[in-house]
């Protein structure tokens, strides 16, 4: 009951934060660029058409050319010199609209294909592009099919380009990379560095944070170097690193390692230190000392903070686990971040934004859960 | 030895006919003489104990009272193997006491048992991991009965009460069947309620197990209601100003006016004026 109560309350904040989102993506959004013109083939009728809108995306002026079998393509001078008539109409209107792919016609064209881009680049030659082409098969129809294609064009291009993508384009994002595969494959990149790197760091640390918790004399030999290279930011370990573990991937592994190693060893034996004197002393009264008095009476006593720091160990493992990958390797989250960023797909950026999130979530929450189950049994930390 | 159960519950209730076992007459358990302890911290030192000369008898309930802060626990902890001492010896059938053993348990002044552990576990800890299970449990199982905790031997000490805490480390402190029981305010964290109850628990195990106890109080009345002799201690460097024969048979009343004379004694020995 509890859990259904969370899992709705939960929900509630995810719609809250996405509509958000939602709000932040309309507010930013840039002013709609408009087509000034756009070109399309009646493939039916055999012939091309040109046409200059007006500011609402309506028809002002029309010229239609002919299919030339000859030369194979379209009066080319024809068409620019109904261009420059009409230049003046032109004149105030935005022509920075991204250059579209020449949109391919929705199904095999009779019609030859290079008459369009030529038609196109003629366009663009005479104001500097902003010409979007379209082929159409029903007669008749083309100027509508033509100007649907384009506006939804020119929004798509505008968007992954200048815009914070919205929710659902970032899930469908989602959903393509999921579905191609390439999301599973990052995820299981980003999550066995992490898993290797962290694993190291907690056997190593782990076992260092007992013994520097239980002799003064280590942890004074230790504590200062630890002191020292703890606030130094696993990414700055990056260059050296990858210099000496010849290969980025090792880094990676070597600098999740740095970032769990220390947080674990620290508060492992912070911990130890402050075990309560009459448990030690108990062990002590009833005979048990030295590795026996560590396994029964100290690890368990200070399994909650060991739990705890391993759960933040972990989590800032994979905060840096994004950072590291963005060098060097080529799979992994931080890698689909960054290749996503260089090929404008903010979308996939978002996508992979949104399940570095989950997972953290879910690592936190699982760990989180063994914590309290510990907490709870030595009654402390019930809710 | 095994604690005489039947022997638990035929307490008589006239007065004069339950002795405590062999109390008095028997040989020298604890000797402690001549004992110092400084404590050294960074403001400078602590000197504690300056002095204390004690002979605890083999099996006999021994209270020790002081005001807050004397350095009742200290004496306690050292005479335990807990921490050192300047000088002085501290010495148990004869042998200087250098480090704790399980013939000697201590329990806490809050309670000492392993959170982490059922009352099973924690029960069966001082008897090691080499003990057959069947063997252990037996013993577990016979010693939470004596201190009336059967049913709970999955429980956690989270699921316990305070008194039920108190019950199982009496259990686990008295399943190696030590020779010696240290209390060091085994009753502190109670409410009043439960330390009565515990109190009368405690004699009842005494006389069931027959341990030399030695306990740490500053509760004058709990001294008189359980102990056969009173240690009074002084303030801070303390040394033992007095020890104070209770010649009273159980069960004790503390409305008699016996027990209220001796609560008096003990008070003027203290130097605390008693009325509020
Ligand atoms: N580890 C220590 N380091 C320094 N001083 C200590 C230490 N332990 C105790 N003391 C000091 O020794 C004195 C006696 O402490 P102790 O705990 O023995 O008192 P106590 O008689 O048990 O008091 P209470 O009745 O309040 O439990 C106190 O003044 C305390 O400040
Ligand atoms: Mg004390």
């Amino acid at each position: 009951m509890r859990f259904v109560h969370s899992l709705l309350l939960a929900l509630a904040g995810i719609l809250i934060f996405g509509f958000a989102w939602h709000l932040v993506v309309l507010a930013t959004r840039p002013a709609p660029l408009r087509l000034p013109a756009m070109a399309f083939s009646d493939i039916a009728e055999g012939k091309s058409h040109a046409v200059i809108l007006d500011s609402k995306s309506r028809e002002i002026s029309r010229a239609i050319f002919d299919w030339d079998e000859k030369s194979r393509g379209h009066n080319e001078d024809t068409l620019k010199t109904w261009l420059k008539a009409h230049q003046p109409k032109l004149a105030g209107l935005p022509t920075n609209i991204p250059a579209p792919a020449a949109t391919s016609p929705a199904s095999k064209p009779s019609y030859p294909a290079h008459s369009l881009p030529a038609l196109l680049d003629a366009a663009k030659v005479a104001f500097g592009g902003g010409l979007i082409a379209e082929a159409s098969q029903a007669p008749g129809s083309g100027f509508d099919q033509a100007r649907a294609r384009a506006e939804s064009t020119q929004i798509k291009n505008a968007r992954s380009e200048d815009w914070i993508p919205p929710p659902h384009e970032a899930l469908s994002a989602l959903y393509e990379l999921t579905v191609s595969g390439e999301m599973p494959r990052h995820i299981i990149a980003s999550l066995f560095r992490v898993a290797a790197g962290f694993i190291f760091g907690a056997l190593l640390g782990i076992p260092l944070g007992l013994a520097m918790g239980s002799f003064a004399w280590l942890s004074s030999l230790l504590n200062s170097v630890i002191q020292c290279l703890r606030p130094i930011s696993p990414i700055a370990w990056l260059p050296v690193a990858a210099l000496t573990l010849k290969g980025a991937d090792n880094a990676a592994v070597f600098i999740i390692f740095l970032s769990s190693f220390f947080p674990i060893a620290v508060s492992t034996a912070a911990a130890v230190a402050t075990v309560d004197l009459k448990y030690r002393r108990s062990a002590l009264n009833f005979g048990v000392r030295g590795l026996d008095s560590a396994r029964y009476v100290i690890v368990p006593a200070v399994l909650p903070s060991i739990l705890t720091s391993l759960r933040i160990a972990l989590g800032i493992s994979w905060v840096v686990v994004v950072a590291a990958e963005m060098l060097g390797v080529s799979a992994g989250l931080g890698y689909l971040v960054n290749d996503a960023r260089n090929q404008l797909r903010f979308d996939r950026v978002v996508a992979a934004m949104i399940v570095i999130g989950l997972i953290g979530l879910l690592i936190d929450t699982s760990i989180r859960r063994f914590e309290r189950m510990e907490l709870e049994r030595r009654g402390l930390g019930a809710r | 030895m095994s604690p005489n159960l039947g022997d638990v519950f035929a307490v008589p209730a006239s007065h004069g006919a339950s002795k405590p076992p062999q109390s008095g007459s028997a040989s020298v358990k604890i000797r402690i003489a001549g004992v110092y302890k400084t404590f050294k911290t960074k403001k400078g030192e602590v000197p504690v104990l300056e002095g204390v000369d004690l002979d605890v008898r083999d099996r006999e309930f021994l209270a020790i009272v002081g005001p807050s802060g004397c350095g009742k626990s200290t004496l306690l902890n050292c005479i335990a193997g807990f921490e050192g001492i300047d000088s002085g010896s501290i010495q148990i059938d004869g042998e200087q006491v250098t480090r704790p053993s399980p013939k000697r348990v201590f329990v806490f002044q809050e309670t000492g048992i392993f959170p982490w552990l059922s009352v099973w576990d924690n029960i069966g800890f001082g008897l090691g991991r080499k003990m057959p299970f069947a063997q252990k449990h037996e013993i577990v199982m016979k010693y939470i009965d004596l201190v009336g905790l059967t049913g709970f031997e999955k429980a956690l000490p989270s699921e316990l009460s305070g008194g039920m805490k108190q019950r199982v480390e009496f259990a686990r402190a008295l399943a190696v069947d030590p020779d010696i029981l240290y209390l060091d305010e085994p009753f502190g964290a109670l409410d009043a309620f439960t330390r009565l109850e515990m109190r009368r628990e405690i004699v009842r195990i005494w006389k069931a197990t027959g341990k030399t106890c030695l306990l740490v109080t500053h509760d004058v009345e709990e001294a008189c209601e359980l102990a056969d002799r009173i240690a009074v201690m002084s303030k801070r460097p303390a040394t033992i100003k007095e020890i104070v024969e209770n010649p009273m048979p159980r069960p004790r009343d503390p409305d008699e006016k016996a027990f209220r004379d001796l609560k008096d004694h003990i008070f003027e020995t203290l130097g605390v004026e008693r009325r509020v």
